[in-house]
């Protein structure tokens, strides 16, 4: 009957300390079904994971709106393929035979 | 896909075969994602510029150490990941974050449970943009480069588990639980100026 307690408790409920374990591949989207369920209904029930969730997910999304790349065309301008092209033409090793290109 | 590989202009037999032109055709593919891992790293424009230059400069003189054992872009990333790595030790950091304090940034738990209480947040009402986006600087720069970089290259760079920790030659378990634990700090550093409750 123990046996069976813990069984169940260990099946259904999750403590505060393993939800916080499972954080990352919740939020990566890597639990499984069965641990998906059981991280969730552990959610609705705990505030203080509840809230704890919101600061993490949040601290995510405060780091990503802070990506210095965001300042940033998508694509840097071909300036800087330009300017490193150059700069390369100016620092290659003079070939040491001659080998035709 | 922000940072899907575009491998399809990088002709690699051609390149170890000394094709400059080849080579020089990477470079036009690769610098736009190698100036964003950089810039993502050092967060200084003008650096970043000059590291992608040195970052290939490099990568073409060394081409002969190229094992093919990685996609040679990605052995052109980590060249410019060791880079960026020296600039920020020669012209950042302090005092890098010992385990110590990482630890103590940690939650702690008793019986399963929270010992502390938390307060929901609420970022947009408590800070301005910039000033959002300066405390969150702010507080990248206190961790540790192990685990700052995790940071940058899951959560800004989005690559895969399996991508982090092939370019930073450590396990999957590795990349996972770093990047738990970095967050986790970040969460604490900025918990103070976000919180919702501030009367
Ligand atoms: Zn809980």
């Amino acid at each position: 009957m123990a046996n069976f307690l813990t069984e169940w408790r260990r099946r259904w409920m999750l403590t505060c300390q393993e939800v916080n374990g499972f954080l990352e591949a919740y939020v990566d989207g890597r639990l499984d079904t069965t641990t998906k369920a059981q991280f969730e209904r552990h959610i609705n029930g705990c505030e203080t994971c509840r809230t704890y969730l919101q600061q993490y997910r949040a601290t995510i999304d405060l780091v990503k709106e802070a990506d210095p790349a965001n300042d940033h065309p998508p694509e840097p301008s071909d300036a800087l393929v330009d300017e490193t092209l150059s700069f390369l033409r100016d620092h290659y090793e003079p070939p040491t035979n001659n080998a035709s290109s | 896909m922000p940072n899907a590989p575009s491998s399809s202009r990088v002709d690699t037999e051609a390149i170890l075969n000394g094709d400059r032109a080849a080579f020089e055709a990477m470079v036009e593919s690769e610098t736009p994602r190698l100036f964003h891992i950089i810039l993502r790293y050092v967060n200084d424009d003008e650096a970043a510029r000059s590291l992608v230059q040195e970052t290939f400069l490099q990568a073409y003189k060394n081409l002969d150490s190229f094992r093919g054992d990685s996609q040679l872009t990605s052995w052109v990333t980590g060249i410019g990941i060791n880079l960026a790595r020296s600039w920020l030790r020669k012209n950042k950091r302090q005092q890098p974050m010992d385990e110590e304090t990482m630890e103590r940034l940690q939650p702690d738990f008793r019986f399963g449970r929270y010992t502390g209480s938390f307060e929901p947040w609420d970022p947009e009402q408590t800070a301005e943009r910039a000033e959002r986006k300066e405390l969150v600087h702010k507080a990248l720069d206190e961790l540790s480069d192990s685990y700052r970089e995790v940071i940058v290259l899951r959560d800004l760079e989005e690559r895969s588990t399996k991508e982090t920790a092939e370019l930073l030659g450590i396990s999957r378990g590795a990349v996972r639980v770093r990047l738990h634990r970095a967050r986790q700090a970040l969460r604490s550093l900025l918990d103070p100026h976000f919180a919702s409750d501030f009367s």
